[in-house]
């Protein structure tokens, strides 16, 4: 039995001496739905456009569906769909008429363009230019493309960008519904991790050519360890104070507070109980999750630019 | 193969070609006429000088420019919103594309041809030319000039997939043509190099008074030969490119 749909080894992508896509060793697992997260120019688009063939990678090797890309590149692109970067479409033609030039290539039924113009809710505007359509039209036309095929695998680079709210709520439920539905394992890239953590099974993260992250959602969200924050009058005699009895403690003189890690109750009550005592004025205490965008902002090192 | 002749004649914008070989052919016979009678001093007016006049711009001008903006043409819906990337994400060998893309320009090059055939042969009924049409003439130089164009049209496929710009890419075929006018005044062992020159070289009859210095033999070897190099190299460019 097969595990992963896309498996890459060591992938790199070299342009002169720098290395845009640095030893990537991705692993989507069948059937799920992998969130492949990264700043822009991270390298989402070029190791994307690596699976697809579109361009080569200058060492590694790509295994998709368990076939190697390099010898089966015809077959695997059988049974992939994709959505790179922004839709690619003919403006001059209606919408039909695009899918029905890929269904023409493909040797797909005339049926079977209704069915996704249908899935995606174009089939009353289907014989519209596409040039007249909204970029969330021309999108739904891109995903419509990418699924006429019935692929086993999808690959979708920012299927939400420039969407409206409703736009991309629409488009996530249809994500979400195609690997329960129809068996399909979903990548879907993404700059926003609030994106990617609704729909995603599976996280990958990518910073500077480097995969920095990889595995299931939980275990992403498992990094997101609670500190307790204590507001005080003098943040860094208070943090000395409580280092010397042990405890760990950081002064954030900006906020005039002290972050700790210790949460359990009762360390908590000797901690404030210490403070109180050596004459340190305890305003308020409050205990803060990390939140997903903390971690991958932290993860990142993006959260100063902010 | 012919599915994918088939999706990229969707692709046309049909109504532009059919507009630019009317153009062709009006301006064709316009000049046609206005130089029989105004050089009909010179030369009798008769189907054969007609066909001097008509071919003189058309296969100096009109045509080699044709071709590279058909090219462009060709190439200008894949750029404008990353149809390449559609059409290299299909599961067909990237070689296949690039020759349907081919065989749709060459074909059309082929109608330009028929189209500006009948353009001459009305013209000369309506103006009721006396001699007889030199048909033998007609068929080497159409069905010639149109084998004379090959080597462009994969030269300028080339430049049109590398320039993304149609603006660009139509300045620059402009840019090939108009030198014809010199080039074309050399022998055609010289001249036939620059493969815009070449549709000049085999259409304008020998027995014409404009005619250019040509050598038969040498003259198809280069058509030949560039040829192949430029549909090759073109091929190779096409399939080991990265697409970005």
């Amino acid at each position: 039995m097969l595990e992963y749909a896309i498996d890459t080894k060591q992938l790199t992508r070299r342009i002169g001496r720098r290395e845009t896509v640095k030893e990537i060793n991705l692993k989507v697992p069948i059937g799920g739905i992998y969130g492949f997260l990264g700043p822009n120019g991270a390298g989402k688009t070029t190791t994307i456009r690596m699976l697809l063939g579109l361009i080569k990678p200058s060492s590694g090797e790509i295994s998709i569906l368990g076939k190697d890309l390099k010898r089966d590149r015809i077959n695997i692109l059988g049974e992939i769909g994709s959505l790179v970067e922004s839709p690619s479409y003919y403006a001059h033609l209606s919408g039909y008429k695009n899918l029905k030039i890929i269904a023409l290539i493909r040797g797909i039924s005339e049926t079977r363009i209704k069915e996704v113009l249908k899935l995606v809710r174009l089939d009353k505007d289907a014989y519209r230019q596409v040039k007249n359509y909204s970029l969330g039209m021309k999108q739904r036309l891109g995903i419509a493309a990418a699924l006429i095929t019935y692929p086993k695998l999808l690959i979708l680079d920012e299927p939400t960008n420039g969407l409206d709210p409703s736009g991309i709520q629409e488009i996530r439920e249809l994500i979400t519904r195609l690997p329960r539905d129809y068996g399909i394992t979903v990548l879907i890239s993404s700059h926003l991790l609030s994106e990617i953590e609704q729909v995603a099974t599976h996280v990958g993260i990518i910073n500077n050519g480097e995969l920095i992250f990889q595995g299931s959602i939980q275990k992403l969200t498992e990094k997101s360890r609670p500190y307790l924050w204590i507001e005080t009058d003098h943040p860094e005699e208070a943090a000395i104070a409580l280092r010397q009895y042990g405890w760990d403690a950081d002064p954030e003189l900006v906020t005039n507070q002290v972050k700790t890690s210790v949460i359990e109750k009762p360390q908590s009550a000797e901690m404030i109980k210490l403070l109180v005592n050596s004459q340190h004025e305890i305003y308020r205490v409050a205990e803060k999750k990390k939140t997903l965008e903390d971690i991958f902002l932290e993860l990142t090192g993006q959260e100063h630019s902010l | 193969m012919g599915i994918l002749l088939r999706t990229e004649a969707m692709k046309v914008q049909w109504s532009i070609v059919i507009l630019l070989i009317f153009l062709d052919t009006t301006v064709n016979a316009a000049m046609g006429i206005m130089q029989l009678d105004s050089l009909k001093e010179f030369f009798m007016p008769n189907w054969s000088t007609l066909y001097m006049y008509s071919v003189n711009f058309h296969a100096m001008f009109f045509y080699p420019l044709y071709c590279g903006i058909l090219a462009s043409l060709l190439c200008l819906y894949e750029h404008r919103d990353g149809g390449w990337r559609t059409v290299l994400s299909s599961p067909v060998p990237r070689y296949k594309f690039y020759y349907a893309k081919y065989l749709l320009l060459i074909l059309i090059l082929a109608l330009v041809q028929i189209i500006f055939l009948l353009g001459y042969l009305c013209t000369g009924y309506l103006l009721h030319l006396p001699g007889v049409i030199p048909w033998d003439v007609l068929a080497y130089t159409i069905v010639g000039g149109w084998f004379g164009i090959f080597p462009l049209a994969a030269l300028q496929l080339i430049l049109s997939i590398k320039i993304r710009n149609f603006g660009a890419a139509f300045a620059m075929s402009i840019c090939y043509v108009v030198p014809n006018i010199v080039l074309t005044g050399f022998h055609s062992s010289i001249g036939a190099w620059f493969p815009f020159t070449i549709p000049y070289y085999i259409m304008m009859p020998q027995t014409a008074s404009y005619a250019p210095r040509v050598e038969f033999y040498s003259l198809w070897f280069i058509v030949l030969l560039t040829g192949m190099v430029y549909l090759f190299s073109g091929r190779r460019f096409f399939v080991r490119r990265d697409w970005l």
